[in-house]
Protein backbone atom coordinates (compact mmCIF):
# COMPACT_ATOMS: atom_id res chain seq x y z
CA UNK A 1 0.00 0.00 0.00
CA UNK A 2 1.29 3.66 -0.58
CA UNK A 3 1.49 6.06 2.32
CA UNK A 4 -2.14 7.70 2.46
CA UNK A 5 -1.81 11.59 0.53
CA UNK A 6 -1.47 14.29 3.68
CA UNK A 7 -4.30 16.61 4.70
CA UNK A 8 -4.70 18.47 1.47
CA UNK A 9 -5.87 15.22 -0.25
CA UNK A 10 -9.07 16.95 -2.88
CA UNK A 11 -11.23 13.68 -2.15
CA UNK A 12 -11.85 11.39 0.81
CA UNK A 13 -14.07 8.63 0.79
CA UNK A 14 -14.22 7.07 4.54
CA UNK A 15 -16.09 3.34 4.71
CA UNK A 16 -18.50 4.35 2.32
CA UNK A 17 -21.56 1.85 1.70
CA UNK A 18 -24.27 2.85 -1.17
CA UNK A 19 -27.44 1.17 -1.41
CA UNK A 20 -29.84 1.97 -4.07
CA UNK A 21 -33.63 1.34 -3.45
CA UNK A 22 -34.62 -2.50 -4.38
CA UNK A 23 -32.09 -3.42 -2.29
CA UNK A 24 -29.04 -3.67 -4.04
CA UNK A 25 -25.85 -2.84 -2.21
CA UNK A 26 -23.56 -1.19 -4.51
CA UNK A 27 -20.00 -0.54 -2.26
CA UNK A 28 -19.24 -1.76 1.44
CA UNK A 29 -16.94 -0.13 3.50
CA UNK A 30 -15.10 1.85 0.27
CA UNK A 31 -12.48 3.89 1.48
CA UNK A 32 -10.34 5.80 -1.16
CA UNK A 33 -8.12 8.92 -1.35
CA UNK A 34 -7.70 10.92 -4.47
CA UNK A 35 -4.30 13.21 -3.79
CA UNK A 36 -3.81 16.51 -6.29
CA UNK A 37 -1.99 15.84 -9.26
CA UNK A 38 -2.80 12.04 -9.02
CA UNK A 39 -3.94 10.24 -11.71
CA UNK A 40 -5.78 7.33 -10.29
CA UNK A 41 -7.69 3.84 -12.38
CA UNK A 42 -10.63 2.81 -10.10
CA UNK A 43 -10.55 -0.88 -11.58
CA UNK A 44 -13.25 -3.64 -11.52
CA UNK A 45 -15.06 -6.23 -12.78
CA UNK A 46 -18.85 -4.78 -14.53
CA UNK A 47 -21.22 -3.75 -12.45
CA UNK A 48 -18.82 -3.57 -9.13
CA UNK A 49 -19.67 0.07 -7.74
CA UNK A 50 -16.66 1.97 -10.15
CA UNK A 51 -19.17 4.14 -11.30
CA UNK A 52 -21.15 5.04 -8.32
CA UNK A 53 -18.04 5.66 -6.22
CA UNK A 54 -16.93 8.46 -8.94
CA UNK A 55 -20.86 9.67 -8.11
CA UNK A 56 -20.10 10.01 -5.00
CA UNK A 57 -17.07 11.77 -5.78
CA UNK A 58 -18.72 13.82 -8.01
CA UNK A 59 -21.46 14.52 -5.67
CA UNK A 60 -24.38 13.35 -7.70
CA UNK A 61 -25.28 10.94 -5.11
CA UNK A 62 -25.08 10.73 -1.54
CA UNK A 63 -23.61 8.18 0.71
CA UNK A 64 -26.34 5.31 2.23
CA UNK A 65 -23.74 5.40 5.36
CA UNK A 66 -19.88 6.75 5.52
CA UNK A 67 -18.83 9.99 4.29
CA UNK A 68 -17.51 11.90 1.70
CA UNK A 69 -15.37 14.79 2.20
CA UNK A 70 -14.18 16.76 -1.02
CA UNK A 71 -11.63 20.30 -0.71
CA UNK A 72 -12.34 21.73 -3.56
CA UNK A 73 -12.92 25.23 -3.87
CA UNK A 74 -16.38 25.65 -5.70
CA UNK A 75 -18.54 24.24 -8.16
CA UNK A 76 -15.83 24.94 -10.94
CA UNK A 77 -13.48 22.18 -9.72
CA UNK A 78 -15.16 18.83 -10.61
CA UNK A 79 -15.18 17.65 -14.55
CA UNK A 80 -17.71 14.63 -15.26
CA UNK A 81 -16.93 12.75 -18.49
CA UNK A 82 -19.64 10.09 -18.97
CA UNK A 83 -19.31 7.28 -21.03
CA UNK A 84 -21.21 8.59 -24.16
CA UNK A 85 -20.38 11.68 -24.99
CA UNK A 86 -23.62 13.26 -23.44
CA UNK A 87 -23.40 15.99 -25.76
CA UNK A 88 -26.63 18.43 -26.58
CA UNK A 89 -27.49 17.18 -30.10
CA UNK A 90 -29.26 20.82 -31.03
CA UNK A 91 -26.56 22.55 -30.20
CA UNK A 92 -22.99 23.41 -31.90
CA UNK A 93 -19.23 22.12 -30.54
CA UNK A 94 -19.10 25.42 -29.38
CA UNK A 95 -22.01 25.83 -27.71
CA UNK A 96 -21.55 22.61 -25.79
CA UNK A 97 -18.32 23.32 -24.62
CA UNK A 98 -19.20 26.81 -23.43
CA UNK A 99 -22.38 24.68 -21.43
CA UNK A 100 -20.70 24.92 -18.04
CA UNK A 101 -19.49 28.41 -18.38
CA UNK A 102 -22.49 29.71 -18.84
CA UNK A 103 -24.14 27.80 -16.19
CA UNK A 104 -21.48 28.65 -13.66
CA UNK A 105 -22.10 32.41 -15.05
CA UNK A 106 -18.24 33.32 -16.51
CA UNK A 107 -18.92 36.38 -18.27
CA UNK A 108 -19.47 36.39 -22.04
CA UNK A 109 -16.22 37.51 -23.62
CA UNK A 110 -14.39 35.40 -21.08
CA UNK A 111 -16.49 32.23 -22.28
CA UNK A 112 -15.33 32.67 -25.82
CA UNK A 113 -11.82 33.25 -24.96
CA UNK A 114 -11.57 29.76 -23.05
CA UNK A 115 -13.99 27.68 -25.37
CA UNK A 116 -11.38 29.17 -28.40
CA UNK A 117 -8.56 27.51 -26.15
CA UNK A 118 -10.11 23.98 -25.05
CA UNK A 119 -11.01 23.87 -29.03
CA UNK A 120 -7.48 24.14 -30.06
CA UNK A 121 -5.91 22.08 -27.22
CA UNK A 122 -8.32 19.39 -28.30
CA UNK A 123 -7.77 19.38 -32.10
CA UNK A 124 -11.49 20.75 -32.56
CA UNK A 125 -10.63 24.39 -34.21
CA UNK A 126 -12.22 24.15 -37.49
CA UNK A 127 -15.06 22.47 -35.92
CA UNK A 128 -16.65 24.53 -33.60
CA UNK A 129 -19.82 25.87 -35.49
CA UNK A 130 -20.34 21.52 -36.17
CA UNK A 131 -23.06 19.67 -34.49
CA UNK A 132 -22.72 16.52 -32.74
CA UNK A 133 -24.16 14.05 -35.34
CA UNK A 134 -21.60 15.37 -37.93
CA UNK A 135 -18.35 14.20 -35.75
CA UNK A 136 -16.80 10.65 -35.35
CA UNK A 137 -17.43 9.15 -32.12
CA UNK A 138 -13.71 10.25 -31.04
CA UNK A 139 -14.09 13.76 -32.01
CA UNK A 140 -17.20 13.62 -29.79
CA UNK A 141 -15.48 12.38 -26.60
CA UNK A 142 -13.06 15.12 -27.37
CA UNK A 143 -15.59 17.66 -26.98
CA UNK A 144 -16.94 16.19 -23.98
CA UNK A 145 -13.52 16.42 -22.18
CA UNK A 146 -13.01 20.02 -23.79
CA UNK A 147 -16.25 20.83 -22.21
CA UNK A 148 -15.15 18.84 -18.70
CA UNK A 149 -12.08 21.13 -18.85
CA UNK A 150 -13.36 24.50 -19.84
CA UNK A 151 -14.23 25.47 -16.42
CA UNK A 152 -10.50 24.66 -15.68
CA UNK A 153 -11.67 21.53 -12.86
CA UNK A 154 -9.11 20.90 -9.85
CA UNK A 155 -10.58 17.43 -9.75
CA UNK A 156 -11.99 15.32 -13.56
CA UNK A 157 -13.60 12.83 -13.39
CA UNK A 158 -13.84 9.89 -15.89
CA UNK A 159 -16.53 6.90 -16.49
CA UNK A 160 -15.21 4.94 -19.16
CA UNK A 161 -14.79 7.45 -21.18
CA UNK A 162 -12.72 5.69 -24.20
CA UNK A 163 -14.56 2.09 -23.43
CA UNK A 164 -16.99 2.80 -26.78
CA UNK A 165 -13.96 3.72 -29.43
CA UNK A 166 -11.94 1.80 -31.34
CA UNK A 167 -8.37 0.48 -30.43
CA UNK A 168 -6.37 3.41 -32.55
CA UNK A 169 -8.54 6.33 -31.09
CA UNK A 170 -8.57 4.86 -27.91
CA UNK A 171 -4.59 5.08 -27.39
CA UNK A 172 -4.61 8.43 -29.54
CA UNK A 173 -6.96 10.09 -26.59
CA UNK A 174 -4.82 7.96 -23.58
CA UNK A 175 -1.87 9.96 -24.64
CA UNK A 176 -3.87 12.99 -25.14
CA UNK A 177 -5.38 12.84 -21.54
CA UNK A 178 -1.77 12.56 -20.11
CA UNK A 179 -0.98 15.86 -22.05
CA UNK A 180 -3.77 17.53 -20.91
CA UNK A 181 -2.89 15.82 -16.92
CA UNK A 182 0.61 17.14 -17.31
CA UNK A 183 0.09 20.28 -18.43
CA UNK A 184 -2.75 21.01 -16.09
CA UNK A 185 -1.80 19.49 -12.91
CA UNK A 186 -5.18 18.59 -11.74
CA UNK A 187 -6.30 15.20 -10.03
CA UNK A 188 -8.09 12.71 -12.38
CA UNK A 189 -9.88 9.58 -11.19
CA UNK A 190 -10.39 7.38 -14.09
CA UNK A 191 -12.65 4.59 -14.47
CA UNK A 192 -11.79 1.47 -16.34
CA UNK A 193 -12.15 -1.77 -16.87
CA UNK A 194 -9.10 -2.41 -18.57
CA UNK A 195 -5.69 -3.42 -16.83
CA UNK A 196 -3.20 -2.51 -19.92
CA UNK A 197 -5.61 1.29 -19.88
CA UNK A 198 -4.90 1.59 -16.11
CA UNK A 199 -1.66 0.41 -16.76
CA UNK A 200 -0.58 2.71 -19.56
CA UNK A 201 -2.39 6.05 -17.35
CA UNK A 202 -2.35 5.93 -13.59
CA UNK A 203 0.05 6.66 -10.90
CA UNK A 204 -1.54 4.63 -8.82
CA UNK A 205 -4.67 1.67 -9.27
CA UNK A 206 -7.37 0.79 -7.35
CA UNK A 207 -8.94 -2.34 -7.83
CA UNK A 208 -12.26 -2.75 -6.56
CA UNK A 209 -14.20 -6.59 -5.78
CA UNK A 210 -17.02 -7.55 -7.48
CA UNK A 211 -20.57 -6.06 -6.33
CA UNK A 212 -20.57 -4.86 -2.94
CA UNK A 213 -17.67 -3.21 -4.38
CA UNK A 214 -14.32 -2.38 -2.00
CA UNK A 215 -10.93 -1.73 -2.29
CA UNK A 216 -8.72 -5.41 -2.72
CA UNK A 217 -5.71 -3.92 -3.43
CA UNK A 218 -3.45 -0.42 -4.76
CA UNK A 219 -0.76 -0.65 -6.96
CA UNK A 220 1.77 1.82 -7.27
CA UNK A 221 3.14 2.44 -11.06
CA UNK A 222 6.64 3.18 -10.58
CA UNK A 223 6.92 4.59 -14.64
CA UNK A 224 8.53 7.06 -16.29
CA UNK A 225 5.90 9.93 -15.48
CA UNK A 226 6.30 11.87 -18.83
CA UNK A 227 4.48 9.43 -20.90
CA UNK A 228 2.85 11.29 -23.32
CA UNK A 229 2.43 10.52 -26.87
CA UNK A 230 6.47 10.29 -27.58
CA UNK A 231 7.05 8.11 -24.46
CA UNK A 232 3.83 5.95 -25.03
CA UNK A 233 5.33 3.34 -27.35
CA UNK A 234 8.39 2.95 -25.59
CA UNK A 235 6.36 2.75 -22.15
CA UNK A 236 4.24 -0.30 -23.26
CA UNK A 237 7.00 -2.35 -24.55
CA UNK A 238 8.97 -1.44 -20.98
CA UNK A 239 9.52 -4.10 -18.32
CA UNK A 240 7.80 -1.58 -15.38
CA UNK A 241 4.79 -1.65 -17.90
CA UNK A 242 4.08 -5.64 -17.96
CA UNK A 243 4.98 -5.91 -14.63
CA UNK A 244 2.35 -3.38 -13.73
CA UNK A 245 -0.18 -5.32 -15.70
CA UNK A 246 0.75 -8.60 -14.46
CA UNK A 247 0.35 -7.04 -10.84
CA UNK A 248 -2.82 -5.17 -11.73
CA UNK A 249 -3.98 -8.38 -13.40
CA UNK A 250 -3.15 -10.67 -10.15
CA UNK A 251 -5.06 -8.36 -8.09
CA UNK A 252 -8.02 -8.57 -10.11
CA UNK A 253 -8.01 -12.13 -10.58
CA UNK A 254 -8.35 -11.89 -6.71
CA UNK A 255 -10.84 -9.55 -6.83
CA UNK A 256 -12.84 -12.50 -8.77
CA UNK A 257 -12.46 -15.08 -6.39
CA UNK A 258 -9.66 -16.77 -7.94
CA UNK A 259 -11.67 -17.35 -11.23
CA UNK A 260 -9.04 -16.08 -13.64
CA UNK A 261 -7.37 -13.13 -15.08
CA UNK A 262 -8.90 -10.57 -17.35
CA UNK B 1 -35.44 19.90 -60.25
CA UNK B 2 -34.54 16.29 -60.92
CA UNK B 3 -35.65 15.22 -57.58
CA UNK B 4 -38.68 17.59 -57.23
CA UNK B 5 -40.33 16.22 -60.12
CA UNK B 6 -39.41 12.68 -58.81
CA UNK B 7 -41.12 12.99 -55.22
CA UNK B 8 -44.24 15.53 -57.26
CA UNK B 9 -45.35 13.26 -60.40
CA UNK B 10 -46.25 10.23 -58.79
CA UNK B 11 -48.08 11.44 -56.22
CA UNK B 12 -49.58 13.88 -58.96
CA UNK B 13 -50.47 11.38 -61.24
CA UNK B 14 -52.02 9.24 -58.56
CA UNK B 15 -54.69 11.52 -58.03
CA UNK B 16 -54.93 12.99 -61.51
CA UNK B 17 -55.45 9.26 -62.60
CA UNK B 18 -58.35 8.82 -59.21
CA UNK B 19 -60.45 11.90 -60.43
CA UNK B 20 -60.49 10.59 -64.19
CA UNK B 21 -61.78 7.49 -63.35
CA UNK B 22 -64.55 9.05 -60.93
CA UNK B 23 -65.41 11.20 -63.69
CA UNK B 24 -65.57 8.26 -65.94
CA UNK B 25 -67.60 6.52 -63.51
CA UNK B 26 -70.32 8.96 -63.07
CA UNK B 27 -70.61 9.70 -67.10
CA UNK B 28 -70.35 6.09 -68.29
CA UNK B 29 -72.97 5.36 -65.33
CA UNK B 30 -75.04 8.72 -65.89
CA UNK B 31 -75.61 9.00 -61.93
CA UNK B 32 -77.77 11.70 -61.09
CA UNK B 33 -75.49 15.08 -59.45
CA UNK B 34 -77.81 15.48 -57.05
CA UNK B 35 -75.96 12.11 -55.33
CA UNK B 36 -72.58 11.67 -56.72
CA UNK B 37 -71.39 15.11 -59.06
CA UNK B 38 -68.21 14.11 -61.35
CA UNK B 39 -64.87 16.00 -59.96
CA UNK B 40 -65.63 18.50 -63.26
CA UNK B 41 -68.76 19.56 -62.03
CA UNK B 42 -67.75 20.08 -58.66
CA UNK B 43 -64.67 22.18 -60.02
CA UNK B 44 -67.42 24.08 -61.78
CA UNK B 45 -69.34 24.61 -58.22
CA UNK B 46 -66.53 25.82 -56.05
CA UNK B 47 -65.73 28.39 -59.16
CA UNK B 48 -69.66 29.51 -59.18
CA UNK B 49 -70.10 29.37 -55.62
CA UNK B 50 -66.55 30.68 -54.52
CA UNK B 51 -68.33 34.33 -53.08
CA UNK B 52 -69.85 32.43 -50.68
CA UNK B 53 -67.80 29.32 -49.57
CA UNK B 54 -64.57 31.59 -49.63
CA UNK B 55 -65.33 33.48 -46.36
CA UNK B 56 -66.46 30.72 -44.84
CA UNK B 57 -63.33 28.94 -45.49
CA UNK B 58 -61.57 31.55 -44.00
CA UNK B 59 -63.68 31.05 -40.99
CA UNK B 60 -63.28 27.41 -40.31
CA UNK B 61 -59.55 28.38 -41.01
CA UNK B 62 -59.17 31.23 -38.23
CA UNK B 63 -60.68 29.08 -35.94
CA UNK B 64 -58.86 26.44 -36.55
CA UNK B 65 -55.80 28.46 -36.43
CA UNK B 66 -56.75 29.64 -33.37
CA UNK B 67 -57.35 26.34 -31.41
CA UNK B 68 -53.98 25.03 -32.79
CA UNK B 69 -52.29 28.19 -31.09
CA UNK B 70 -54.22 27.80 -28.09
CA UNK B 71 -53.28 23.74 -28.11
CA UNK B 72 -49.35 24.68 -28.76
CA UNK B 73 -49.11 27.27 -26.03
CA UNK B 74 -51.76 25.85 -23.25
CA UNK B 75 -50.91 21.97 -24.28
CA UNK B 76 -46.96 23.41 -23.97
CA UNK B 77 -47.40 24.99 -20.75
CA UNK B 78 -49.48 22.12 -19.06
CA UNK B 79 -46.73 19.82 -19.97
CA UNK B 80 -43.88 22.27 -18.32
CA UNK B 81 -46.62 22.47 -15.49
CA UNK B 82 -46.93 18.46 -15.25
CA UNK B 83 -42.92 17.82 -14.68
CA UNK B 84 -42.40 19.69 -11.65
CA UNK B 85 -43.62 17.13 -9.54
CA UNK B 86 -44.59 13.72 -9.73
CA UNK B 87 -47.93 14.63 -7.74
CA UNK B 88 -48.87 17.59 -10.44
CA UNK B 89 -48.78 15.02 -12.89
CA UNK B 90 -51.04 12.72 -11.05
CA UNK B 91 -53.61 15.27 -10.14
CA UNK B 92 -54.01 16.65 -13.38
CA UNK B 93 -53.32 14.52 -16.09
CA UNK B 94 -56.31 12.26 -15.80
CA UNK B 95 -58.26 15.60 -16.19
CA UNK B 96 -56.52 16.03 -19.42
CA UNK B 97 -57.39 12.51 -20.17
CA UNK B 98 -60.83 12.75 -19.53
CA UNK B 99 -61.30 15.91 -21.87
CA UNK B 100 -59.38 14.09 -24.72
CA UNK B 101 -61.94 10.56 -24.62
CA UNK B 102 -65.10 12.74 -24.08
CA UNK B 103 -66.42 12.76 -27.49
CA UNK B 104 -66.51 16.56 -28.70
CA UNK B 105 -69.81 15.91 -30.45
CA UNK B 106 -71.66 15.05 -27.30
CA UNK B 107 -70.45 17.97 -25.12
CA UNK B 108 -69.98 20.65 -28.07
CA UNK B 109 -73.77 21.47 -28.04
CA UNK B 110 -73.64 22.51 -24.04
CA UNK B 111 -70.49 24.55 -24.61
CA UNK B 112 -72.65 26.27 -27.42
CA UNK B 113 -75.35 27.08 -24.66
CA UNK B 114 -73.03 27.87 -22.00
CA UNK B 115 -70.88 30.08 -24.15
CA UNK B 116 -73.24 33.33 -25.01
CA UNK B 117 -70.52 34.12 -28.03
CA UNK B 118 -70.58 31.02 -31.07
CA UNK B 119 -67.08 32.10 -32.52
CA UNK B 120 -65.51 31.49 -28.94
CA UNK B 121 -67.17 28.23 -28.29
CA UNK B 122 -66.36 27.10 -31.78
CA UNK B 123 -62.76 28.11 -30.73
CA UNK B 124 -63.20 26.33 -27.39
CA UNK B 125 -64.53 22.55 -28.98
CA UNK B 126 -61.57 22.53 -31.68
CA UNK B 127 -59.26 23.38 -28.92
CA UNK B 128 -60.01 20.50 -26.53
CA UNK B 129 -59.68 18.05 -28.96
CA UNK B 130 -56.22 19.32 -30.63
CA UNK B 131 -54.57 20.39 -27.00
CA UNK B 132 -54.32 16.61 -25.86
CA UNK B 133 -51.19 15.13 -28.47
CA UNK B 134 -49.36 18.68 -27.58
CA UNK B 135 -49.45 17.98 -23.78
CA UNK B 136 -49.26 14.32 -23.59
CA UNK B 137 -46.26 14.63 -25.92
CA UNK B 138 -44.94 17.55 -25.01
CA UNK B 139 -44.59 16.19 -21.39
CA UNK B 140 -42.63 12.81 -22.45
CA UNK B 141 -40.53 14.75 -24.31
CA UNK B 142 -39.21 16.88 -20.96
CA UNK B 143 -39.05 13.76 -19.25
CA UNK B 144 -36.93 12.26 -22.32
CA UNK B 145 -34.28 14.27 -21.52
CA UNK B 146 -30.74 12.47 -21.22
CA UNK B 147 -30.46 11.89 -17.64
CA UNK B 148 -26.44 12.13 -18.02
CA UNK B 149 -27.12 16.22 -19.60
CA UNK B 150 -29.16 16.16 -16.34
CA UNK B 151 -26.95 15.08 -14.15
CA UNK B 152 -24.56 17.44 -15.91
CA UNK B 153 -26.51 20.40 -14.79
CA UNK B 154 -26.55 19.46 -11.14
CA UNK B 155 -23.09 19.13 -11.12
CA UNK B 156 -23.21 22.70 -12.21
CA UNK B 157 -25.73 24.06 -9.85
CA UNK B 158 -28.05 24.51 -12.29
CA UNK B 159 -31.40 26.25 -11.29
CA UNK B 160 -34.59 24.22 -12.42
CA UNK B 161 -35.33 27.13 -15.08
CA UNK B 162 -31.94 26.37 -16.36
CA UNK B 163 -32.74 23.08 -16.38
CA UNK B 164 -35.50 23.64 -18.43
CA UNK B 165 -34.24 25.84 -21.14
CA UNK B 166 -31.05 24.67 -21.61
CA UNK B 167 -31.91 20.41 -21.58
CA UNK B 168 -35.21 20.51 -21.25
CA UNK B 169 -37.08 22.39 -23.63
CA UNK B 170 -35.05 21.58 -26.50
CA UNK B 171 -35.07 17.86 -26.01
CA UNK B 172 -38.86 17.87 -26.23
CA UNK B 173 -39.18 20.00 -29.19
CA UNK B 174 -39.17 17.43 -31.57
CA UNK B 175 -41.84 15.95 -29.44
CA UNK B 176 -43.94 18.46 -29.70
CA UNK B 177 -43.73 19.29 -33.29
CA UNK B 178 -44.62 15.72 -33.49
CA UNK B 179 -47.78 16.47 -31.12
CA UNK B 180 -48.92 19.47 -32.80
CA UNK B 181 -48.77 17.64 -36.62
CA UNK B 182 -51.16 15.59 -35.08
CA UNK B 183 -53.07 18.26 -33.41
CA UNK B 184 -53.02 20.19 -36.44
CA UNK B 185 -55.90 17.54 -38.17
CA UNK B 186 -57.99 17.69 -34.67
CA UNK B 187 -58.51 21.06 -34.53
CA UNK B 188 -59.59 21.01 -37.70
CA UNK B 189 -62.12 18.31 -37.38
CA UNK B 190 -62.93 20.11 -34.24
CA UNK B 191 -63.63 23.20 -35.50
CA UNK B 192 -65.67 21.44 -38.11
CA UNK B 193 -67.56 19.53 -35.89
CA UNK B 194 -68.23 22.51 -33.20
CA UNK B 195 -69.75 24.44 -36.66
CA UNK B 196 -71.90 21.33 -37.47
CA UNK B 197 -73.91 21.25 -34.31
CA UNK B 198 -73.53 25.47 -33.95
CA UNK B 199 -75.24 24.96 -37.42
CA UNK B 200 -77.79 22.97 -36.61
CA UNK B 201 -78.74 25.04 -33.87
CA UNK B 202 -79.04 27.99 -36.57
CA UNK B 203 -75.87 30.09 -36.29
CA UNK B 204 -74.56 30.85 -39.53
CA UNK B 205 -70.56 29.50 -39.76
CA UNK B 206 -67.59 28.01 -41.46
CA UNK B 207 -67.59 25.58 -43.93
CA UNK B 208 -69.35 22.85 -42.49
CA UNK B 209 -71.99 25.34 -42.01
CA UNK B 210 -72.01 25.75 -46.13
CA UNK B 211 -72.25 21.65 -46.18
CA UNK B 212 -75.58 21.48 -44.01
CA UNK B 213 -76.71 24.01 -46.21
CA UNK B 214 -75.83 22.80 -49.30
CA UNK B 215 -77.72 19.15 -47.82
CA UNK B 216 -81.04 21.33 -47.17
CA UNK B 217 -81.49 22.77 -50.47
CA UNK B 218 -80.01 19.69 -52.54
CA UNK B 219 -77.13 21.84 -53.87
CA UNK B 220 -74.85 18.22 -53.70
CA UNK B 221 -72.19 19.83 -56.00
CA UNK B 222 -71.53 23.22 -53.30
CA UNK B 223 -71.46 20.81 -50.93
CA UNK B 224 -68.65 18.54 -52.12
CA UNK B 225 -67.15 21.65 -53.17
CA UNK B 226 -67.27 22.79 -49.82
CA UNK B 227 -65.47 18.82 -48.62
CA UNK B 228 -63.01 19.34 -51.30
CA UNK B 229 -62.27 22.85 -49.49
CA UNK B 230 -61.97 21.05 -45.68
CA UNK B 231 -59.90 18.34 -47.23
CA UNK B 232 -57.86 20.78 -49.09
CA UNK B 233 -57.40 22.46 -46.01
CA UNK B 234 -56.33 19.54 -43.96
CA UNK B 235 -53.38 18.58 -46.46
CA UNK B 236 -52.00 22.31 -46.44
CA UNK B 237 -52.41 22.40 -42.73
CA UNK B 238 -50.50 19.11 -42.23
CA UNK B 239 -47.50 19.91 -44.91
CA UNK B 240 -47.03 23.87 -43.50
CA UNK B 241 -46.37 21.86 -40.01
CA UNK B 242 -44.36 19.46 -41.21
CA UNK B 243 -42.33 22.15 -42.94
CA UNK B 244 -42.00 24.21 -39.73
CA UNK B 245 -41.05 20.92 -37.70
CA UNK B 246 -38.39 20.11 -40.60
CA UNK B 247 -37.09 23.87 -40.38
CA UNK B 248 -36.67 23.45 -36.75
CA UNK B 249 -35.09 19.99 -36.53
CA UNK B 250 -32.91 20.04 -40.00
CA UNK B 251 -29.65 20.87 -38.08
CA UNK B 252 -29.77 17.89 -35.79
CA UNK B 253 -32.52 15.46 -35.12
CA UNK B 254 -32.91 12.44 -37.06
CA UNK B 255 -36.23 12.72 -38.08
CA UNK B 256 -35.13 15.99 -40.40
CA UNK B 257 -31.59 15.19 -41.09
CA UNK B 258 -30.79 13.52 -44.64
CA UNK B 259 -27.28 11.26 -44.46
CA UNK B 260 -25.14 12.29 -47.63
CA UNK B 261 -25.53 9.68 -49.93
CA UNK B 262 -28.76 8.45 -48.43
CA UNK B 263 -31.60 7.29 -50.58
CA UNK B 264 -34.29 7.57 -48.35
CA UNK B 265 -37.55 4.57 -49.13
CA UNK B 266 -40.11 6.86 -49.46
Amino acid sequence: MLPAPGPEAVVRLRQVTKRFAGGIEALAGLDLIVGPGELLALLGPSGCGKSTALRLMAGLTAPTTGSVERRLPDLHAVGFVFQEPTLMPWATVERNVALPLKLLGVPRPEIRRRVGEQLERLGLDGFARAYPRQLSGGMRMRVSIARALAPRPRLLLLDEPFAALDEITRWRLNDELLDLWRSESLAIVFVTHSVYESAYLATRIAVLSARPGRIVGEIAVDAPVPRGPAYGEEYRGSEAYLRTCRAVSARLAEALGGRGGP
Amino acid sequence: MRRFLANVLPPAGVVALALAAWEAVVRLRHIPEYLLPGPLRIAAALRDDWPLLYPSLLQTLAVTGEALLAAAVLGGGLAVLLIQAKWIERSLFPFAVILQVTPLVAIAPLLLIWVKDVRFALVLCAFLVAFFPVAANTTLGLQSADHHLLDLMRLYGASRWKVLRYIRLPSALPYFLGGLRISGGLALIGAVVAEFVAGTGGAASGLAYRILEAGYTLAIPRMFAALALLAGSGVLLYAVLSGVSYLALRRWHESAVRREGERRAE
